[in-house]
């Protein structure tokens, strides 16, 4: 098994917030990027952007109290059948990158599929494959 | 509805009143957004004759349907309303990221009647529209405004569009400023906006932009951004945002100097782009989903000038406060602009009045004893700053050119107006047209006063024959039966240019009512009538086509232009300073030419169908559904 993190080099960010609208786009179908799994957080001055969003360190999975949350694809997902809504993903996740949306039923995070690294337009956006093994946990490789 | 949110807000400040009104089918589908809205709301509802200080003139901000998706450049909108500097038509256009935030709260557009009794601002969410007190925030500036908005609000995600002190002191040429940065420049809107005592829009909303073919939209969307991010002129932009221009302009003999005296600066190396990126640039930014961060962001570590110089220096204001004044100290003017994005005003036009004191002094029109004892001799950075200072704040002699270039000009009278470079109030922006004939005839036919956005026609400034063929070669055929180049490229060759001009002007109508940015319909050229037509399509269901775009196109820009009329403009207002029709540029690249506007002009005028007067003929209206409109301005058959 392995995980696939999108990673976000904050240095190379110019705020366009191509990649939410492309996840809205393609996660939601809509044109919002209130809704997306990837978020840039703005400091208006010379610091530029910080980029949120899951590393896939499955953390919420662990602590989920109904297993509504399962690796699919590289990327962990909420199975909003068995999602009670609970928020406890939302609480434990340790880099703050699971969200309550506005007119989305369950939490949002993001599921590693990809689509917001291609339409990046600085390159700021790349993603690894992370072997995956239960007893020593996830093991960097490209 | 897909694509518009269907709602416009109408804010009565005189009736502390709020109404949510549909958005009419037929002005959506006419008019499009923007501009479109803006022209057809203005011309209803704001009389002959307002003062556009006062409560009865209408400040307008508009969307448009492609505003708040992932079509490229979607973060712009456009603030309207009657100009205080023109007396006309009023139009500015910010990018930054306030723009999806008005659709993410539910509207396409928001129309400011009467005058607010006391300072307020207006809170857009996902619940509605509130005026609330802004007795607080009267006196900021414009960043502190938009901090402490977000500060007080606990809400980082909010933006804003503001006024500072300059435009609480109705100084006439006021800009809005948006997200810090980003400005909403000319016409004087900033001024309009504290005349309503209207300090600050601020939204946050969640609501989807619905979008007819999701699908279609998405990749259409996907491959037009990147085709803009791969156009063979965006890495210029891309590296060097517009200050790139600052050495190329001024090679060419383009680059306003002195009052306008001269068209290329000999110091223009010390306050270049390359220049800006090595020493001063410390991160880069992009409007909303535009791939092209053309926005640079400088600090000034030490010295005198010692500076977070923000966002958003523009080639425009290296220009106005830098060649235009004779100055060469680029922190001066890095500075210089950070002040005047903080108290809110167009650099084009603060420069500009600048630029004309100091010809006034040169000539010994003005003494000391007008000025308060301040030495306007060309070219000295102090002045430059204390002069922003005394203008956004009314103080001394700053109170009189606060009024702007043109009133200044009427009162002295005499000889003082040989020296105003202005087009219907507007000052001339940064480019000379002896160096570039297309843009001469642009500062003339643009509704808002002397503007080098309204047409945009850039392909001739440095001649790009490809794209001058691609997209002109064709019209030239149908109108003349002759081929575009090599004329249409050449920048000093009249021939041609009110073909490029007037077609540039509907491309960016259209663009402007989107509403998107010309750097991407424009320069680089890379969205042209098909594409805009198509992303329509798929995001309205509306089958419009190029023929159509066109035609609303160039509605838009007439109904704009029919706004000055019944303000009672005319033929007369269409016209250039002398110092571009009769004083041949003295040196550099385009040494020894002048301006051939009447040549252009009559040309130009055949080409829009307007007589004599300037005003269009009667089967033009009729071809563009403007029939109501040519009644009352008197046209009939």
């Amino acid at each position: 098994m392995s995980v696939v993190r999108v990673v976000a080099d904050d240095k190379k960010c110019v705020g366009c917030e191509i990649c939410e609208l492309t996840c809205a786009n393609v996660n939601f179908g809509v044109n919002n990027p209130k809704k997306s799994a990837i978020y840039i957080s703005r400091l208006a001055g010379p610091e530029g952007f910080h980029v949120v969003l899951c590393n896939q360190c499955g953390r919420c999975a662990k602590e989920c109290p109904e297993e509504a949350i399962a690796l699919v694809n590289g990327g962990y997902r909420i199975d909003e059948e068995r999602c009670t809504l609970c928020g406890i993903c939302v609480e434990v996740c340790p880099i703050e990158a699971i969200w309550w949306r506005p007119n989305v039923k369950t939490p949002v995070k993001c599921i590693s599929c990809k689509a917001c690294v291609s339409n990046c337009p600085t390159q700021a956006l790349s993603y690894k494959e992370i072997a995956f093994q239960v007893k020593s946990g996830l093991r960097g490789k490209e | 509805m897909k694509g518009w949110m269907g709602k416009i807000l109408r804010v009565d400040f005189g009736e502390e009143r709020i109404r949510e009104e549909d958005l009419p089918e037929q002005l959506a589908r006419n008019y499009i957004g923007g501009n479109g809205f803006a022209a057809r709301i203005l011309w209803d509802e704001v009389p002959k004759g307002v003062d556009p200080l006062g409560p009865e003139n209408k400040l307008i901000f508009a969307t448009g349907p492609l505003n708040g998706t992932l079509w490229p450049t979607s973060g712009r909108f456009k603030i309207a309303a009657k100009s205080p500097l023109s007396n006309g038509w009023g139009e500015g256009n910010a990018g930054g990221h306030f723009a999806p935030e008005i659709k993410y709260c539910g509207f396409d557009a928001i129309i400011f009647e009467g005058a607010a009794k006391y300072p307020v601002y207006l809170h857009l969410s996902d619940d509605g529209a509130e005026i609330r007190n802004a007795k607080h925030l009267w006196g900021k500036d414009s960043w502190e405004t938009h901090e402490s908005l977000r500060k007080e609000l606990k809400n980082q995600g909010l933006h804003t569009a503001v006024i500072g002190q300059a435009g609480e002191k109705l100084v006439r040429f006021a800009a809005v400023m948006v997200d810090k940065y980003a400005t909403a420049a000319r016409s004087g809107l900033g001024a309009v906006m504290g005349s309503k005592k209207l300090k600050a829009v601020v939204a946050c909303g969640s609501k989807d932009v619905l979008i007819h073919n999701p699908g279609k939209f998405y990749e259409f969307s996907v491959s037009a951004q990147r085709r803009l991010l791969t156009h063979q002129f965006s890495e210029s932009l891309i590296n060097y945002g517009t200050p790139l221009l600052v050495s190329i302009m001024s090679d060419i003999g383009r680059f306003p100097t002195k009052n306008c005296q001269q068209g290329s600066f000999p110091y223009a190396d010390e306050i270049s782009g390359e220049l800006l990126a090595k020493k001063y640039r410390v991160r880069e930014e992009s409007c909303f989903a535009c791939p092209l961060r053309c926005k640079k962001y400088h600090v000034i570590n030490d010295g005198r000038w010692k500076t977070d110089g923000g966002l958003g220096l523009e080639y425009e204001s290296l220009h106005a406060l830098g060649s235009l004044l004779w100055n060469r100290d680029v922190e001066s003017i890095i500075y210089a602009n950070a002040l005047c994005n903080k108290y809110g005003v167009d650099t084009d036009d603060i420069g500009g009045v600048m630029g004309f004191a100091m010809e006034l002094w040169e000539k010994g029109i003005l003494t000391a004893k007008d000025t308060g004892e301040i030495d306007l001799s060309w070219g000295n950075p102090d002045v430059v700053v204390e002069l922003v200072h005394e203008i956004c704040r009314r103080k001394g002699f700053g109170d009189i050119l606060a009024e702007g270039t043109h009133r200044v000009a009427e009162r002295l009278g005499g000889e003082a107006r040989r020296y105003e470079m202005t087009v219907k109030g507007l000052d001339i922006p940064g480019q000379d047209g002896r160096g570039q004939k297309s843009m001469g005839l642009s500062h003339v036919t643009s509704n808002r006063g002397a503007d080098h956005l309204t047409s945009a026609e850039f392909l001739s400034e440095v001649g790009f024959p490809e794209a001058i063929n691609e997209r002109f070669e064709h019209r030239a055929q149908e109108l003349y039966g002759r081929s575009i180049l090599p004329e249409g490229a050449d920048r000093l060759n009249p021939k041609f240019k009110p073909l490029m001009v007037l077609d540039s002007e509907h491309m960016a109508a259209v663009a402007d009512s989107l509403v998107v940015c010309k750097f991407s319909t424009h320069w680089p050229p890379a969205i042209y009538f098909e594409d805009a037509a198509r992303a329509l399509y798929y995001a309205t269901g509306i089958k419009y086509t190029e023929k159509e775009l066109r035609l609303i196109g160039e509605r838009i820009f007439v109904l704009e232009r029919a706004f000055n009329l019944r303000e009672g403009f005319s033929a007369k207002d269409d016209r250039l300073p002398d110092r571009f029709t009769k004083e041949p540029s003295p040196g550099g690249a385009s040494k020894g030419h002048v301006v051939e506007l009447d040549e252009m002009l009559v040309e130009y005028y055949r080409l829009r169908s307007l007589d004599q007067r300037g005003y269009p003929t009667v089967e033009k209206m009729k071809e563009l559904s403007l029939e109501d409109v040519a009644a009352d301005l008197g046209i009939d058959g």
